[in-house]
């Protein structure tokens, strides 16, 4: 019989994770009266550069959530750009766009392109909630080792 | 007769929501250090772009998307 001691689990499971497979994750957690303010004091300036048409579209069409909706895309922004570590970006939809409303797809442009690129991410995969008063979003990257453009 | 700082500081009150009194920075503090969120530096963002009649650009070049992201399969890429 074959003793499998947890020294051994535990040195098959860093090394597997370490050569095999990694992964990046993001989270933000966001305050729907902070999007309130910024619909109040900017209204559609504020729209316009951060979220994309199909957002606004949305949100025109349910005006009752309209802040609920927009603080959870903000957040699945925000969770984009901090799996990508991109110190003090600002999450417009010019850096990372979202299209879909039941199922999200990630768009990513400029320096966000870069980082995903550099890190061998291929895919970022995003899950959002939201409650009355927070909005929570987080992303998952699978890093391909292989597809790497730079050092981990 | 305010000046562009005054001007600059009064929208860091308005709409920074800074964890720290806007008077004690100095006009080279590190506002994210000083607690500036990144929600906080949009709002920051259009009130200057309000105050001052500007508009920031985007770095974003529709030429750095010329390949796609995500990218292509390997075994698809190794075909192009």
């Amino acid at each position: 019989m074959t003793m499998v001691t947890p020294t051994a689990i535990s040195a098959s499971t860093r090394t597997s994770h370490r050569y095999s497979r990694r992964v990046e994750v993001g989270v933000d957690v966001h305050d729907v009266h902070d999007v309130v303010h910024a619909l109040c004091h900017f209204g559609d300036q504020y729209l316009t550069r951060v979220f994309n048409e199909e957002e606004i579209a949305h949100v025109r069409a349910h005006p009752l959530t309209d802040a609920v909706f927009l603080t959870g895309r903000y957040a699945a922004r925000e969770a984009v750009v901090k799996l990508l570590r991109l110190d003090n970006a600002v999450p417009l939809r010019a850096l990372v766009d979202l299209s879909g409303v039941a199922s999200v797809r990630v768009e990513l442009r400029g320096e966000a392109l870069d980082a995903a690129r550099h890190k061998g991410i291929t895919e970022i995969l995003l899950s959002i909630d939201h409650g009355r008063r927070f909005a929570t979003a987080i992303a998952v990257a699978d890093v391909d080792n292989l597809n790497q453009g730079g050092p981990p | 007769m305010s000046s562009i700082t005054d001007d600059i500081r009064e929208i860091l009150l308005s709409h920074g929501q800074m964890s720290v009194a806007i008077s004690t920075l100095d006009d080279d503090a590190d506002l994210y250090q000083n607690g500036l969120t990144s929600h906080a530096s949009v709002n920051v963002m259009l009130a200057l772009e309000n105050n001052f009649d500007i508009e920031f650009p985007i770095q974003c070049c529709e030429n750095q998307r010329s390949s796609p992201w995500p990218p292509l399969p390997r075994p698809l890429k190794s075909w192009n």
